[in-house]
């Protein structure tokens, strides 16, 4: 079955140069890629348990000469939240353009940035690791201009290019550190080799950091508010939902798979933290912001906070059934926000399109006009502030229980104020939308309104889907628990 | 021996004073011109650590298209500064972080020393009978670890694509005259054979695609620059195909194989030697139309990326 | 999976599925949106009618599904559960029919069935929650559900009150959530068992466990309306009337309630908890709360605000029942669960006709309302004199059965001056309401909008507040009768003290 891993590989690559050549096909190529993308990864999770992890040696070279691509249940089901996150920002953009030059202009961008987050997902090689990075970051700041008019938004873009480059840049020379002690950078031959030394420690801080950058950790957040929320509404639901997120999931793989002997207590419970405030101050500048955009944007920040804050709580718990229930939690904690992220990222779209802004506090007779979008942003939120069904509940009431079990409590109170400040946040858009029309009637709408069903589809999916059906994700990361794979 | 001491210190020593140069130099124009040095200087570190490719590589891209870039993009008026105490903050705190850091890396670096020429270079040096080409550099980078290089043709692709997005191509300065055009007639063949060449000799030698569409990029740079000789006239079509052909052959070619059972990008021996040829032909047509692009700034037809039916050109 | 698992999920879909089609549904197609409201209630009494009669002879019913790994979604049908599903559906019913007339003609009447349907499927989820967590899930479901009610109208006040319900129930949510999951961590899987859990299991804390207690109590007191944690109630009473009537009598109040009554019985243990000495702060905490509404009620004009302190009061009785020790007062307080709802839900039906149609919202404007609505003023007149305890009114049993209880466990001394003090500032702020609506003069109505029909109202709104009220006459006349509410709370005390 490792054909189906090049197939998901290359597929997204053979997209975007179809639609760099025939940029008139772009809407239906993109469409049946992405139906294609998303069968295929549902195939590669339900193959998985069969064997632990899949591999292909590309070109035929023993990895360490060559490099191979894999999967594991962790990389399975993250290569299924962005199958799922394309394919319904995909059918969502297509309208949310309605300038087709724009949309020639967008598709080979959206699915160059796919490569980059399939092939991220799917390396098994440092170096490798790094070329996917940089082209996730071009990809997205490329993206973020796209049918942008504004300066704000160039400059944000700018930016946002600016510091992806910076932490490229510091992972690079992490690598260069690992591949001067160790003399490979093959990820499973250096899970064996790699030990506690000056050097390890080194490139352990900058392969952190720079990826720490990428995925917004307080106090490298700042670029991020501006960046997701000036791009349009379908390039922030990726940047939002995947772009962060597998960022993360190659810290989780540094952190649990190769650098254990590295990883003290200190350095987890110090991540921890930045994760708290995170948690803390993203949500208080959610619950502040003016535009919904930038709320969203906000929440993206606390909500990587709780899964940082899972760090030290899997590394204190013990080997075994206990940490593999907070190591799923994880899990399933990132995949829910991802999905809800990009439903309300493609419902304040939708309501941004409608009326012409998308201010909090204009939103008034929305709840009227829109009722499926309010109905996927309340589902959205529903999710995201982690209240049952969702299946963010699940992997809150683990966080909380995990950080009981390991006697860390303290991180239990972060998570329940946080979860209250989210709640706060949510209510104050839900409150403004369920009030009367505001005086001003909105703006006529510059094209017909783009799908509202995508982010109603993935709302659903992050609030009942995951929160009745999430149990074969530990199932299948009980196969292949970190701690075996070493 | 104790010359070559005296050698390395005064190189390191320039670096570090161009970088410094480069940063804080009076106004921008010097900046870019320390900063052109700065590359140059840095393919002859290159060339002193014995790695020509990189060497190579360095100056045509480096130095020399980067500084055109940089060149060309300066404003034509001097922008005013005006420096806030917080900007002067953050430049203090960005140089003790620096500095810090480099600290910290030489410490561990020390760790490192003496550093073995250890398994991967033993590992490549014993199949690189089995690469279909016989210069490491190049069999790594097309063979070994085809997959990085196709990804990086994608990383050029997906920045010229989003300059390409952004705006109009500048115009060509005035036309410089006849001497220059004269001049640009003799150089441009140069340009075209040293391309070919380096295409050619990275079989067994330094060169290869990179190197070899960065010196066909100058040429297109040295028309711009001129402008008096112009291309033939091209559609946006065409354009397009150009752009997207290096990325095409090479992942046709590595696809190709998995309909024979063999691994992604895995070349039959007997062919491997011809196929890398083929991929890096592309390679470098691509890679010399995007790098021109992103010099040119922009697009340099009327629309991008598809238009009604206007063919005009404006290099 | 057998049959028995079918029905608690049929139940919970017979209202989930109306409701998620309504939602989809245009505003125009009101005759659907009447037809599967109505399909939806009736269905679901039916399949109630036969959960009644599978549990009387003992059957199991229980659906379990794993969420993740230790935590088991658990639909589990006993007899105390019956209780309060049956409470809901007969209710909901009601309610139904009269929310059909009471908001004719207003806008978005989808979004509201909607989620009027959802707030019962929540209800009658927590009613038959199998263990603590499926309990903090339809617990959480519901005050999602209601909030949308509660700001149904879209004026400031509206979802000001909406918003500060939502910040008291949450924060009561994440009180109780922060609970559970410490219980879950210390003493397993908590499925509910008649007689407790906590008791059987060795070598827990009991420190651990009276936090836990406190945690869990004031997660549920908030919706129980327990003092100090009652104060979003009387603001929650800017919801139009038919949300209000299920709030206070069937959906919100009585989910915390029964939670208490859930904690107490059913996972601790009434004597366990007993041993752990935190049975006596509660009642006391539900004594004063008692007397605190009552007396805050007094001073109210607006009607609702007043019949909102009144639930204040009221609901706190089945708190106190839960913490006496011995089978009547257990009786006494489970059956005022559905006492108390059949007569509260009378009061706002009534409440509600006078305000839509004469425009009354206030005591004072209340003159000679009987004389000119005699039919919702009779109901609202039966309804008041059951909550004073006035035989042979619902109200009074439950009373009785607390004072006998209270005597047996030797709380007398404390307990029936409490009953009698409620039932003196009861007849103190229900009687001048009914005094002035028979025998002062009518007054001029702030706003009549009754013109067209023949009766004193619309019929939709005429007839649920006599047939509530009817209902609070019999189940309290024919209290001995088998399958009445009472005769069943007996059942569930022998259970409970088996």
């Amino acid at each position: 079955m490792s054909s189906l891993l090049v197939l998901i590989a290359t597929l997204p690559l053979m997209t975007a140069l179809a639609c760099l050549l025939h940029p008139r096909g772009g809407d239906q190529l993109s469409l049946v890629a992405s139906m294609i993308q998303l069968v295929a990864s549902v195939l590669l999770v339900t193959e998985l348990p069969s064997r632990s992890s899949l591999s292909h040696a590309l070109g035929g070279w023993a990895p360490g000469l060559g490099i191979a691509l894999g999967a594991d249940p962790l990389a399975g089901w993250l290569v299924l939240l962005c199958a799922l996150v394309q394919f319904a920002t995909t059918l969502y953009a297509r309208f949310y353009f309605c300038d087709s030059q724009a949309r020639y202009r967008l598709w080979p961008l959206w699915w160059l940035l796919a490569s980059a987050l399939y092939a991220l997902l799917l390396s098994g090689d440092l170096f490798n690791l790094y070329v996917t990075l940089e082209l996730l970051g071009l990809s997205a700041a490329a993206l973020c201009t796209v049918g942008a008019a504004k300066a704000e938004a160039l400059e944000a873009a700018l930016r946002y290019l600016l510091l992806g480059l910076i932490g490229s840049l510091l992972y690079l020379a992490g690598v260069a550190l690992v591949y001067a002690e160790y003399g490979t950078l093959d990820v499973s031959a250096l899970r064996t080799l790699i030990s506690s030394s000056p050097a390890s420690l080194a490139s352990l801080v900058l392969l952190s950091s720079g990826l720490m950058i990428k995925c917004a950790l307080v106090p490298l957040h700042f670029w991020l508010p501006a960046a997701h929320s000036s791009a349009p509404a379908p390039v922030s639901a990726v940047l939002s939902a995947l772009v962060v997120k597998v960022a993360f999931y190659l810290l989780l793989r540094l952190w649990f798979e190769l650098f254990t002997p590295v990883v003290t207590s200190a350095f987890a419970t110090l991540i921890g933290l930045l994760g708290a405030i995170a948690v803390i101050w993203g949500s208080w500048q959610a619950f502040r912001a003016t535009r919904l955009k930038l709320l969203a944007a906000y929440s993206t920040l606390s909500q990587m906070g709780y899964l940082f804050m899972f760090v030290p709580i899997v590394m204190a718990l013990p080997e075994g059934d206990t940490r593999q229930f907070a190591y799923g939690a994880l899990l399933l904690l990132a995949v829910s926000h991802g999905i809800a992220k990009a439903a309300l990222f493609m419902g304040i779209g939708s309501l941004q399109q409608h009326l012409g802004h998308d201010e909090i506090d204009r939103l008034g007779g929305s709840a009227r006009k829109l009722p499926v979008t309010l109905f996927a942003i309340s589902l959205a939120g529903v999710a995201l502030v982690g209240l049952p069904p969702s299946g963010a509940f699940l992997a809150k009431w683990a966080l909380i229980s995990s950080s009981l079990v390991s006697g860390q409590w303290w991180w239990m109170l972060v998570t329940l104020v946080g979860t209250l400040l989210a709640a706060a946040y949510l209510v104050r858009v839900l409150g403004a939308a369920f009030a009367p029309t505001a005086a001003a009637e909105p703006a006529l709408p510059t094209c017909r309104l783009a799908l509202q069903q995508p982010a109603l589809l993935l709302a659903v999916l992050a609030t009942f889907g995951l929160g009745f059906a999430a149990s074969p994700v530990w199932d299948t990361l009980s196969l292949s628990p970190p701690e075996v794979q070493r | 021996m104790m010359l070559w001491w005296v050698v390395d210190l005064t190189l390191c020593a320039l670096m570090i004073a161009l970088a410094a140069g480069s940063l804080f130099a009076a106004t921008l124009r010097r900046r870019v011109i320390f900063f052109i040095a700065f590359g140059l200087l840095t393919a002859i570190v290159w060339a002193r650590l014995q790695a020509p490719d990189l060497a190579l590589a360095e100056a045509a891209i480096g130095a020399g298209l980067t500084g055109a870039l940089l060149l060309a993009a300066l404003p034509t008026a001097q922008p005013t500064e005006h420096k806030r105490d917080a900007d002067r903050l953050i430049e203090w705190v960005s140089l003790l972080l620096a500095a810090l850091l480099a600290v910290v890396l030489i410490a561990v670096l020390t760790t490192l020393l003496p550093v073995v020429d250890g398994d991967p270079s033993l590992a490549v040096t014993a199949r690189l009978s089995d690469a279909g080409v016989s210069h490491p550099v190049t069999a790594v980078l097309l063979n070994f670890r085809a997959w990085d290089t196709l990804l990086e043709l994608a990383v050029l692709l997906c920045a010229t694509i989003g300059v390409l997005n952004l705006a109009p191509a500048r115009k060509a300065p005035r036309h410089a005259g006849a001497l220059a055009d004269t001049l640009i007639r003799i150089l441009l063949p140069l340009l075209i054979l040293t391309a070919g060449y380096l295409l050619w000799n990275g079989a067994f030698a330094p060169g290869g695609a990179f190197q070899a569409g960065a010196v066909l990029a100058a040429a297109t740079v040295v028309l711009h620059l001129g402008g008096g000789v112009r291309l033939p006239p091209f559609s946006l079509a065409q354009l397009r195909g150009l752009l997207a052909l290096g990325l095409l052959l090479f992942l046709s070619v590595g696809l190709v194989q998995l309909a024979f059972g063999q691994a992604l990008l895995q070349y039959p021996l007997a062919w491997a030697g011809s196929l890398i040829l083929l991929i890096e032909t592309g390679a470098t047509l691509s890679i010399a139309t995007m790098l021109s692009l992103v010099y040119l700034g922009g697009h340099p037809l009327r629309d991008w990326p598809v238009a009604g039916d206007s063919r005009d050109r404006e290099i | 999976m057998s049959t028995n698992a079918w029905l608690p999920l049929l139940i919970l879909w017979s209202s989930l599925v109306p409701g998620l089609i309504i939602f989809s549904l245009d505003e125009s197609r009101q005759r659907l949106r009447t037809a599967l409201n109505l399909i939806g209630a009736i269905t679901k009494l039916l399949l109630v009618a036969g959960l009644i009669w599978g549990v009387y002879r003992e059957l199991l019913f229980e659906f379990r599904w794993t969420l993740a790994p230790g935590l088991d979604f658990v639909l589990h049908a006993d007899a105390l559960s019956v209780l309060f599903v049956s409470l809901s559906t007969l209710l909901w019913l009601v309610t139904t029919i009269y929310a059909i007339g009471y908001l004719e003609h207003s806008p978005d009447r989808s979004r509201f069935f909607g989620f009027f349907s959802l707030c019962v499927t929540a209800t009658v989820g927590l009613a038959m929650a199998g263990n603590l967590f499926t309990f903090v899930i339809f617990y959480e479901a519901l005050t999602l559900a209601t909030y949308p009610l509660v700001a149904h109208k879209g004026t400031p006040e509206a979802i000001r009150g909406a918003r500060i319900y939502l910040g008291y129930t949450l924060a009561g949510g994440v009180l109780l959530l922060t609970g559970a999951v410490w219980l879950r961590t210390l003493a397993g899987p908590l499925d509910f068992a008649q007689g407790g859990i906590l008791g059987d299991i060795p070598g827990l804390d009991p420190d651990a466990l009276r936090w836990i207690f406190l945690l869990l109590v004031a997660g549920l007191g908030v919706k129980a309306a327990l003092f100090p944690l009652h104060g979003w109630l009387p603001r929650a009473m800017v919801a139009p009337a038919p949300v209000s009537a299920l709030l206070h009598a069937v959906a919100v109040v009585k989910a915390g309630a029964f939670g208490i009554v859930r904690v107490v019985y059913d996972v601790y243990g009434v004597e366990f908890s007993g041993e752990l000495g935190v049975l006596m702060p509660l009642g006391a905490l539900a004594a004063f709360t008692i007397i605190y509404g009552s007396v805050r009620a007094l001073s109210q004009d607006h009607l609702k605000k007043r019949l909102a302190y009144s639930t204040v009061s009221q609901v706190s009785y089945i708190a106190l029942g839960a913490t006496i020790l011995g089978p009547l007062a257990t009786i006494g307080g489970l059956v005022h669960l559905v006492h108390q709802g059949v007569m509260k839900i009378t009061l706002f039906f009534a409440a509600g006709n006078y305000a839509e149609t004469l425009g009354v919202h206030r005591v004072s404007e209340m003159n000679g309302v009987g004389r000119r609505m005699p039919v919702t003023t009779a109901a609202f007149t039966v309804a008041a004199l059951g909550m004073i305890g006035l035989p042979p009114v619902a109200g009074f049993f439950s009373k009785w059965y607390l004072g006998l209880g209270a005597l047996e466990a030797g709380a007398g001394a404390w307990v029936i001056p409490v009953l009698l003090a409620s039932s003196a500032l009861n007849a103190a702020y229900f009687l001048p309401i009914l005094y002035r609506a028979w025998f002062l003069p009518a007054g001029p109505w702030p706003l009549e909008n009754h013109t067209h029909h023949r009766g004193e109202t619309r019929p939709s709104l005429q007839w649920p507040p006599m047939v509530t009220a009817a209902l609070a006459v019999l189940v309290g006349t024919f209290a001995a009768a088998p399958f009445s509410p009472l005769e069943w709370v007996e059942l569930i005390a022998t259970r409970e003290y088996r």
